[in-house]
């Protein structure tokens, strides 16, 4: 169980260390890879790049993914994951500030799972963040049935 | 001893046979030019009394002349008045018979008189000779002759006939009793013969004198009668005259050289409206002339009495009493006398008064092409131009053109037909390039075989219309241009509103979440007032969330497309008031919204609308105990029927109505009534996005309404139904 990794993709460091916080105040003690941008990403979940060592068919039990991001962005990052004959299954929930109508119906058309809005409000995170782990890590049946 | 002496009696004979003559000659004398044949009658009688002479005088002249000669001349005279009354009744006769009958009848005269005499041969020849001649006078008085002329001459015809029975008588008195040789020792018989020869010859002159006298008075029928058919015959051709003068209008009149009076015809003084037969003057006739033409008029007369023009014309206007004017045509000569010298002048005096008016009347319609400064053109379908106004050959001079209209025309002279046939139903229009200049031609059928053509110079035209195609190709480039430069500047917008969405609320939650993170880790180290410090800071950092939140949507009511339907307002205006009482149970709201409210509208913008205004009522009523909520619509007098949003809360202070609607301004402290300031613009920016109008009434405490329009308001019902 200990093996399901969460990728989050995320550049802003406040970000990542308000999503952490509200992961270990859920309880949610998986591990979770940070990506800085949208290549360290994809490095991770094809093996390449920094992330060479890893062995290929590890792959996360979610991807949790920004949309603005430095180098490739988010919408990239999602398309490459779903071209990708091994990725493509993978679930990935896009978790963005913006509430743009273009970027909802975007990342659902290129096959997001979910979209959620960061909310500004810490306590309402805080509840999106509990509700994600529950669903994606506890009550979603993940596809990769072998792992 | 006989009873009656033959020689007395021939005698008397020759003596009223001398009378007869007298007569007959002297009717001869009277209507010898009227009637041919008088002469002979009057020979004849003439010759008879001297063959009675001859015979008369017997024994005292030789018996060739008494008896052969005596009755021969009878027989000639005779044959003459024979004649005679043949051209009297113009009847053509031969009389070589007659001739042939005289020399038998002299031949056997001398015989029975000189070498054998014998008295009853002789009686009996000259019985049978004047029975043969009275016999055809009488045949040609009773038979040959004319009817109307028998009619006069019967009697003498009678009196022949008795000549010619007197003859037969004598012939069988002669056959029957022989007589002696002694004409003059005749008996009884013979004298009472001559005797009746002798009153038949007085009747006889006697007839032929009636018969003259009749014809006479016959021809004198004939004259009065012609000259009676001859007087109507004037009569009619001169009233024909009179009439033809009145219809043409046209008159005669003659001026005397040495009195200068007028003589004027009926139509004359019709013309100049003058009751005919006053006597006119030569100042009288002038006077009748209009003074501007007077001057001509003399100096035209005057020309022909001098006899320096021996016809003259002038045309002229004529003042009539009653003021009104004539304009007349006077035609004139002059006549002169036997000797040569100048007598009158005399003509004619026409009203061409609608002639000239009908001259002016065309003249004034032919200004109309003619004065027409464009081309006006008349093309038989032969090809040849029939008329050309002025301004056909001026244009093409002033183009520096030859001035041949023909070769410019459309249409060779094979298809000119077919143009003329397609011109008789509509005009035709067509552009001829003419050097520098563009002509339009309107072509249209005029008669049987002719094209008018009206041409106008469009040169302007064609050019102005060239530079506005110029100007609109100007124009649609820098329309591309400039919406090049909007597309640029929505992208702009977009990618703003984007930073805006994305960028600015992320160091927000920054704040708030490592400001929630202090407190949770460290809440306990911090004094009760630094905590309340740290709360103050979240507020404004949510606070800050919300304004972006609402400018965001703002921006995107500027953005999207307006996607207008037929919208429900009642359903949303529900939906909305159920959320915001579900929300807060605890509030007492009196909603009431008016069922049926519909607009052509987008119904997202619709819904924001609704939701900014029910969530201003809903939030500025808080303060009452017992709010109360309307929707519905009114009727404005300003801008028709209106959808309106009312609450008894807090209102607000007309003076600064202004200011409602505009973004980030606020009527209420943060304190008192949070918000963003955004809301109302918002509404505004929708409701003006489908062409509507906002407005709001209101006071401090006595609630506010919002109303707005849509243009294509959709069935509204007046009444209201109350929901809680």
């Amino acid at each position: 169980m200990n093996k399901k990794t969460i990728l989050l993709v995320e550049d802003n460091p406040d970000d990542v260390d308000l999503t952490l916080r509200a992961f270990r105040k859920c309880l949610i003690a998986n591990e979770v890879v940070v990506a800085r941008d949208g290549a360290e990403a994809l490095d991770y979940l094809t093996s390449t790049g920094i992330y060479a060592g890893k062995a290929a068919n590890e792959l996360p039990q979610v991807v949790l993914l920004d949309l603005h991001l430095p180098k490739v962005s988010g919408l990239e990052v999602l398309r490459a994951i779903r071209a990708e004959p091994k990725t493509k299954l993978l679930p990935v929930v896009i978790l963005t500030s913006s509430a743009e109508e273009n970027d909802i119906l975007e990342s659902y058309g290129l096959g997001a799972n979910s979209y959620i809005r960061k909310p500004v409000d810490f306590e309402q995170f805080l509840d999106a963040a509990r509700q994600l782990g529950l669903y994606w890590l506890v009550l979603n049946q993940s596809p990769f049935l072998d792992r | 001893m006989n009873f009656l002496d033959i020689r007395t009696i021939l005698i008397g004979f020759v003596l009223s046979d001398i009378v007869c003559v007298i007569v007959l000659a002297s009717l001869w004398f009277h209507d010898r030019g009227k009637f041919p044949g008088l002469s002979l009658w009057a020979a004849g009688f003439a010759l008879q009394t001297a063959s009675i002479l001859l015979i008369a005088l017997r024994g005292f002249i030789p018996n060739i002349l008494s008896i052969v000669a005596g009755n021969s001349v009878n027989v000639v005279g005779a044959i003459l008045l024979l004649v005679g009354l043949e051209r009297f009744l113009g009847v053509k006769g031969r009389h070589w018979h007659n001739w042939a009958m005289l020399a038998a009848f002299t031949a056997a005269e001398s015989w029975f008189a000189l070498l054998k005499p014998v008295l009853a041969a002789r009686n009996l020849n000259i019985s049978l000779a004047l029975l043969f001649v009275s016999a055809q006078c009488s045949w040609l008085l009773l038979h040959k002759a004319e009817r109307r002329l028998r009619k006069n001459g019967w009697q003498a015809g009678i009196i022949f006939g008795l000549f010619g029975l007197a003859s037969v008588v004598r012939v069988f008195q002669i056959l029957l009793a022989l007589p002696g040789n002694d004409f003059l020792g005749s008996g009884w018989f013979d004298a009472t013969v001559v005797l009746v020869y002798q009153m038949l010859s007085m009747a006889l002159t006697f007839s032929l004198f009636v018969m003259v006298n009749r014809r006479l008075s016959e021809s004198l029928d004939d004259d009065i009668s012609l000259r009676t058919r001859i007087e109507q015959a004037l009569r009619i051709s001169e009233a024909n005259l009179k009439e033809a003068q009145s219809i043409a209008h046209i008159g005669y009149w003659s001026m005397d050289v040495k009195t200068r009076d007028f003589l004027w015809s009926d139509e004359v003084y019709a013309i100049h409206g003058i009751p005919p037969g006053e006597a006119i003057s030569h100042d009288a006739y002038l006077q009748r002339i209009h003074a501007e033409d007077r001057q001509r008029v003399l100096t035209a007369m005057r020309a022909a009495m001098v006899g320096l023009q021996g016809e003259f014309g002038v045309d002229y206007s004529i003042v009539r009493p009653d003021g009104s004017r004539r304009m007349v045509a006077l035609n004139g000569k002059n006549v002169t006398d036997e000797a040569g010298g100048l007598k009158e002048i005399r003509g004619t005096m026409q009203d061409i008064t609608e002639r000239k008016e009908l001259q002016r009347e065309i003249a004034y319609l032919a200004s109309f092409p003619t004065m027409n400064s464009n081309p006006v053109i008349e093309l038989g379908i032969d090809g040849e131009v029939r008329y050309a106004n002025e301004a056909s050959t001026e244009a093409l001079i002033s183009l520096g053109l030859e001035p041949d209209i023909r070769q410019y025309l459309p249409g060779t002279p094979e298809d000119l037909s077919a143009l003329w046939s397609r011109c008789s139903t509509e005009s035709i229009a067509r552009e001829i390039r003419l050097g520098e200049a563009t002509f339009l031609l309107n072509l249209n059928a005029s008669g049987k075989d002719t094209l008018r053509i009206y041409a106008i110079d469009i040169t302007d035209r064609a050019r102005l219309e060239a530079a506005v195609k110029e100007l609109n190709a100007d124009l649609e480039l820098r329309v591309q241009h400039r919406t090049a430069e909007l597309v640029a500047a929505n992208a702009e917008l977009e990618a703003f509103s984007y930073s805006v969405s994305h960028d600015l609320r992320a160091p927000l939650r920054s704040v708030d979440g490592f400001i929630h993170a202090f407190l949770e880790d460290f809440g306990t180290l911090v004094p009760e007032e630094g905590l309340r410090y740290l709360d103050r800071a979240r507020n404004a950092a949510q606070h800050m969330g919300q304004l972006i939140e609402a400018m965001l949507q703002l921006s995107n009511l500027t953005r999207s497309p307006l996607q207008s339907k037929d919208t429900d307002l009642s359903a949303i205006a529900l939906e909305i008031c159920q959320e915001l009482a579900s929300e807060a149970p605890e509030r007492d709201v009196q909603w009431s919204v008016e069922p049926g409210m519909r607009a052509l509208a987008d119904s997202r913008m619709m819904r924001i609308v609704l939701d900014n205004l029910l969530k201003n009522s809903w939030k500025f009523t808080t303060k009452r105990e017992r709010a109360h909520i309307t929707v519905g619509t009114l009727r404005d007098p300003e801008h028709g029927s209106a959808f309106f949003v009312r609450d008894d809360g807090a209102g607000f202070d007309p003076k600064y109505q202004a200011m409602l609607f505009k973004a980030f301004q606020r009527l209420h402290g943060q304190h008192e009534y949070p918000g963003t300031g955004i809301g109302l613009a918002t509404v505004q920016r929708a409701i003006h996005r489908h062409g509507g109008e906002v407005w709001a009434t209101g006071e401090i405490d006595r609630g506010a309404t919002f109303c707005f329009t849509i243009p294509t308001l959709r069935a509204t019902t007046p009444s209201s139904e109350e929901q809680s």
